[in-house]
């Protein structure tokens, strides 16, 4: 199965189908196993609405970062149709963050926009950031959509990591 | 800490989508863990450090632009004519292909001008 990035992303990069034949030491595997805080996932099965205050007391319980050298934290992407955008911001602001805003560009008609990333003062420049403008990040995410696997993006510069070291996204759809 | 023995993309009613239409028509979103190689590689490389040399880039190419880690600050894997060590300097080196999440990394490893010493 060869899947593309169609419309939504800009200027989407090869993207491998899952081969389950050479699944055995591939470290998606591993996070398969449950190394990986798979979890997560388990919060959005588990409750329809996720609220801001139990995503970040969620994040304080896994310890995430004593746990995983490297991982500057921990959010969650929300697909958001262009059309409902308005409606989205306006509910994230009424969900303990008054000073939401999402930073664009393009016009896919889908946004992927990080709706939650914890610990916040670590995180703040990452906040609100649309995945779907930047080739990337919205390669890698379609492939995670399309595929159901856990996915590494590209090398990207973490908008988080001041001194721009190079970094990339570990993402894994719900 | 539950550890769960499969991973569990499945839509809002619990079912689990099996084709590529099924799990774009059911995705809500992802989740995410920004990771910086940097700080990751400084939690398991220091036993081999300095016998052993360590690059990682993005992709199949060994250029400067998908260089994602590099122990010693010198791309050897990075073709330069004009490289004052380049890799064929180290007494032994491999390219590594992987396949991570999806992406293609290649791993190079080189031994040590210390190894090198060690081993005359």
């Amino acid at each position: 199965m060869a899947v593309g990035g169609g419309e939504q992303c800009q200027r989407p990069g090869a993207i491998q189908s899952p081969q389950r034949a050479d699944r055995n030491g591939d470290p998606a595997a591993v996070a398969d196993a449950g190394l990986w805080p798979d979890r997560g996932a388990g919060l959005f099965q588990a409750s329809e609405a996720v609220t801001r205050k139990e995503f970040r007391s969620y994040v304080q319980d896994i310890n995430l970062q004593e746990e995983y050298a490297g991982t500057l934290g921990f959010g969650f992407i929300q697909r958001v149709p262009r059309a409902d955008l308005d409606a989205f911001i306006a509910a994230e602001r009424a969900d303990d963050a008054p000073d939401f805003s999402v930073r664009t560009s393009g016009d896919p008609p889908e946004l992927y926009i990080r709706k939650f990333i914890e610990p916040l003062p670590a995180n703040r420049e990452a906040l609100g950031m649309d995945l779907a403008s930047d080739p990337v990040r919205c390669s890698a995410a379609e492939r995670a959509m399309l595929t159901g696997e856990p996915t590494l993006s590209g090398k990207v510069t973490l908008v988080q990591d001041s001194q721009a070291h190079a970094g990339f996204l570990y993402l894994l759809p719900v | 800490m539950p550890v769960s023995s499969t991973c569990c993309p499945s839509n809002r009613n619990g079912a689990r989508p099996t084709t590529a239409e099924e799990r774009r028509r059911d995705l809500v979103g992802w989740v995410d863990i920004p990771i910086a190689v940097e700080q990751t590689m400084a939690g398991i490389s220091d036993a081999g450090r300095r016998q052993l040399d360590v690059e990682i880039y993005d992709g199949p190419e060994t250029t400067r632009a998908a260089l994602l880690y590099d122990e010693d600050g010198v791309p050897h894997a990075v073709p330069d004519a004009n490289a004052r060590e380049s890799e064929t300097a180290r007494m032994f080196s491999e390219r590594v292909p992987l396949t991570i999440g999806g992406r293609e990394w290649t791993l190079w490893l080189g031994t040590s001008p210390a190894f090198k010493r060690r081993a005359r």
